[in-house]
């Protein structure tokens, strides 16, 4: 029964998402992989193949409309890509624990990000994923962090890591950036600096501002750096 | 007039190096905000911890106008690692910032051959334990002093296991003018020993098909594996992270990778194609590396890396 009402919630909600332009292909919707007979080797190379294709096909490419996901913030609340339709939506991935994350958020680099792409356009929404869930502390010190460094945005808990391996979420941070339109037309590094020392050009307020203006974005694409993100093992 | 010998300089730069001391730019986990709780037993490492640090002279002699080699050396706690100038799928290169007196300059870090690491589903490009880096310094026409020149760099550094640490910390050394040649000590060799070579003394010639692809082809024994490792080109792409090595038959190899070339993503830098291409003999010790620097104003260029001084 308690799957019968999940699985309804989810048509639901893929009906919704459609409608606002944005391509369903959360984690939960993929459509699954015909039944095979397991044990023989063959179907499980088989079966290991229609899964990677099916990943490939979900997978998040600047270009192409963004696959909608739905996640829990640290409060507890749900929060779907498809709920910002109509916005520019930054998704900064995070993780409290790795210091290329405590350089950017300590040294201004988010918080001017938000507010650089804040007065680019009235209508973005700032939202941070954390996707490491190897580490519990990570996820379970996600909102305190963000409250020490007064970063006041959304901040979802990917705890499978399912939608950061679905936008291919590499390191922390890793940022994309989403026209209103649900277009994905960023990807990668926050700025042009490193690890341990701030860029010049701010990567993501760039886009935002080139959305915003109507303009190609350019870069659209560029080499993210910091940890790796802790998936689940 | 007595110089230092080369043991003294040795001792000197460590302890330059010890005294100039770390300034924290990490916090450890241990100390995060928010009331974090780590139990790792290293959970008090700091990047300074794992990582000891030394600038060294590792070639050549300080006259007016000719350029010699410094090394800085990375002595790395067991089971951590650091990473070349394209690290991969994550992590992030060291840097160094000199501070050299009027008329001195330095070149790019030339960076060893380093090691691929794979695991939990990505490829990082690197250096697992100690690794040297090195930096010619080309001295002005003139001097106007004999006294020993000081250099000063400021070194940065992210450090990872399964987690990762920033590191960062000052180093300095105090070079004497002429009449002391800086003879490359035996652990600087081997770091040394692993610098790319010139592309023309492998016979390896490197070109771009169009802007679909780099071809690299030259002589090899049979069974070398031939690898291209990329750098970070901004607007061109070369598909997976690490393209798949090519083994050479009948005494040659061809490689030939694929590439993507965006210019919108160039961020206003020439498009170039580069990398460094990597030999390996089918047993044996590791084999000779060499970069390839390829414009894409479509004309093919040498390495556009720094000559390295006589070793």
């Amino acid at each position: 029964m308690k799957n019968l009402s999940k699985t309804l919630a989810l048509v639901v909600a893929s009906g919704l998402a459609a409608t606002v332009a944005f391509t369903v292909v959360a984690q939960n919707t993929a459509p699954a992989a015909p039944a095979k007979q397991e044990g023989t080797k063959e179907s499980r190379k088989e079966m290991k193949k229609e899964e990677k294709a099916t990943e490939k096909a979900s997978r998040a490419e600047v270009g192409k409309p963004a696959p909608n996901f739905t996640l829990k913030t640290t409060g507890g609340k749900e929060w779907s890509l498809s709920d910002a339709a109509g916005k520019i939506v930054v998704l900064e991935w995070c993780n409290p624990e790795c210091p290329a994350c405590q350089r950017v958020s300590s040294d201004g680099t988010v918080l001017e990000t938000i507010r650089g792409a804040t007065e680019a356009s009235k209508d973005v929404v700032y939202v941070m994923i954390n996707s490491s869930a190897a580490s519990t502390t990570s996820l379970e010190g996600t909102a305190a962090y963000l409250k020490e460094h007064k970063i006041n945005t959304p901040a979802l808990l990917d705890s499978e890591g399912k939608v950061g391996m679905m936008f291919g979420a590499k390191t922390t941070p890793h940022c994309y950036v989403i026209d209103s339109k649900g277009v994905l037309r960023y990807q990668g590094a926050i700025d042009d600096g490193n690890g341990g020392t701030k860029g010049k050009m701010n990567y993501v307020v760039n886009a935002v501002k080139q959305i915003a203006a109507n303009e190609t974005v350019s870069p659209a694409e560029t080499k993210a750096y910091g940890c790796s993100v802790k998936y689940k093992k | 007039m007595a110089y230092p010998t080369l043991r003294m300089l040795l001792s000197l730069a460590t302890a330059a190096t010890a005294l100039t001391g770390a300034s924290v730019s990490a916090q450890v986990p241990g100390s995060l905000p928010g009331g974090l709780k780590v139990t790792k037993p290293d959970a008090r490492a700091t990047g300074e911890s794992l990582v000891k640090t030394e600038l060294l002279p590792a070639a050549g002699l300080l006259e007016a106008g000719r350029p010699f080699r410094l090394a800085v050396v990375f002595h790395v706690e067991k089971g951590w690692h650091t990473y070349w100038r394209n690290p991969g799928d994550s992590g992030s290169p060291p840097t160094i910032d000199f501070d050299l007196p009027a008329g001195f300059t330095a070149s790019a870090i030339e960076f060893p051959r380093p090691t691929i690491m794979d695991g939990h589903g990505e490829t990082t490009i690197g250096y697992e334990g100690d690794v040297a880096f090195f930096v010619t310094i080309t001295p002005p026409a003139t001097f106007a002093t004999l006294s020993p020149v000081p250099i000063k760099a400021v070194l940065s550094w992210m450090v990872c296991t399964d987690r990762c640490l920033l590191g960062r910390r000052t180093v300095s050394i105090d070079v004497p003018v002429a009449g002391t040649p800086l003879v490359v000590s035996e652990d600087l060799k081997t770091f040394h020993a692993r610098l790319p070579i010139d592309a023309a003394s492998l016979s390896i010639v490197a070109a771009l098909d169009g802007r679909e692809a780099i071809v690299v082809e030259g002589p090899a024994a049979d069974g070398t594996s031939v690898r291209f490792i990329p750098d970070q080109t901004p607007g061109v792409r070369y598909g997976e992270t690490l393209p798949a090595p090519v083994i050479a038959q009948g005494g040659r190899f061809r490689l030939r990778v694929p590439i993507e070339v965006r210019p919108g993503d160039a961020t206003g830098k020439p498009l170039r194609a580069a990398g460094l291409v990597t030999l390996d003999p089918a047993s044996g010790p590791v084999g000779p590396s060499t970069e390839i620097s390829l414009s894409l104003g479509g004309t093919a260029t040498s390495a556009d890396h720094p000559t390295p001084p006589s070793r």
